[in-house]
């Protein structure tokens, strides 16, 4: 492999840091910025500051990451097509979902979850104004029925059906204890006039 | 009927589609398949929101930005060709909605840029921890003071520094995401990336009035 040698002053080192903090620079030049660096405490400190800086960046953006699930108020998968569900697990031999989990071949900078997560009490919900939203300028065509909105995590079908089991439940419950009171006894005037 | 699956995760789940499976999530979303629309919503919402948030600077005006970068999607998923990843494309619409919208508040100069406060108790690089170890509570509170610092100098950048360092720092793009997004060259990506970082540097250093130094 050729040796080419690569000299830089320091104006041009201090050009590469953002490069060579990203790995992009090429070997060779990677190799001269860190010989660089080595030799000059000047452009040592330098460099360090700027990590700092990108450290400082790198907190703000793992916010949230840290500390569990992203400050969703929802289930957040997307509905099954069980078209193409089916035809994926017949094709792969796995159950539908399977390839979701496995492991993503992303670059080690992508696996740290370095996306930005605003804390719990900047979680937006913008689905029900959305929803509403699409159904008014669609003149009525989407989201026409309220079956097709979801509260909180789910369809308003089920939050249907639980309260009017619960009201039943109420309700038995309700006959059960009027049922346990004793029978009052008929006024004992009213049984002899009977006869 | 809408299926609920607890056991997948969100993000990561979008993230992981093989292009198969983006291809026939965009078939769905451009035949109106509401369910596909409202998860694929409840999915980016945060995402969107946050990089909103970070490049207005003004959570209010994120969240109407917002609703109109998923409203955009519902209308326009048509003109979404499959060049590019679906969150590709998603943030690009989001940058652009963006631009607007800081143009129009520019016109109207009425823009206001807080200072997102999102620092938690223990916040400090990497969660709290400095080389594998707990931070002791000076480490602790330089972190914070130095993070205080970058919300700060990053609100005090021109627009498309922001833009820049928010993508690439904060949202963790690929360079190749970003040259999609903003549809500049990459060579320009990463010469005013480097200028963003320097000039975010220096707003630090003005603005706390030390030299960030070990």
């Amino acid at each position: 492999m050729e040796d080419r040698h690569v000299s830089l002053s320091d104006d041009e080192v201090r050009e590469r840091f953002s490069a060579f903090h990203d790995g992009e620079l090429s070997p060779d030049e990677a190799k001269v910025v860190r010989g660089r660096l080595a030799e000059s405490p000047q452009l040592a400190a330098e460099f360090e500051a700027f990590e700092r800086v990108m450290g400082g960046l790198a907190s703000l953006a793992s916010h949230g990451s840290h500390d569990g699930p992203a400050p969703t108020p929802r289930t957040q998968s997307l509905p099954p097509d069980p078209k193409s569900a089916a035809e994926s697990s017949a094709k792969s031999g796995k159950e539908p979902g399977d390839a979701k989990r496995e492991p993503a071949a992303t670059p080690p900078s992508e696996q740290s979850g370095r996306h930005s997560v605003l804390p719990e009490d900047e979680a937006v919900d913008l689905l029900p104004d959305l929803q509403k939203t699409i159904h008014k300028r669609s003149g009525g065509k989407f989201y026409k029925t309220r079956a097709s909105r979801v509260i909180g995590t789910r369809p308003i079908e089920v939050v249907a059906a639980v309260t009017l089991v619960l009201l039943v439940l109420v309700y038995v419950m309700m006959s059960y204890v009027s049922g346990l009171r004793p029978a009052e006894a008929p006024p004992s005037g009213a049984v002899q006039t009977g006869r | 009927m809408l299926e609920l699956d607890d056991s997948v995760p969100d993000e990561e789940w979008v993230s992981q589609l093989s292009p198969e499976e983006e291809a026939r999530l965009v078939e769905r979303l451009k035949k109106r398949d509401e369910a596909a629309f409202s998860q694929f919503v409840l999915v980016y919402q945060q995402r969107v929101y946050s990089l909103l948030a970070r490049m207005l600077g003004n959570r209010e005006e994120a969240k109407d930005v917002a609703q109109d970068v998923f409203l955009t999607v519902f209308k326009n998923i048509d003109s979404f060709r499959g060049d590019s990843k679906l969150s590709t494309w998603l943030y690009r619409v989001a940058v652009n909605h963006c631009k607007n919208k800081i143009k129009y508040l520019d016109r109207r100069n009425t823009r206001k840029h807080d200072v997102i406060d999102d620092t938690r108790e223990g916040a400090v690089s990497d969660g709290g921890v400095i080389g594998g170890r707990p931070a002791r509570p000076d480490e602790a509170a330089q972190g914070n003071e130095l993070e205080q610092a970058v919300r700060t100098a990053l609100a005090s950048l021109d627009e498309e520094h922001r833009q820049l360092i928010v993508l690439r720092d904060l949202e963790g793009l690929a360079y190749e995401e970003i040259v999609t997004i903003t549809g500049l060259p990459d060579g320009t990506v990463k010469s005013r990336l480097h200028r963003a970082r320097a000039a975010l540097k220096e707003a630090i250093e003005k603005g706390v009035g030390w030299k960030i130094a070990t």
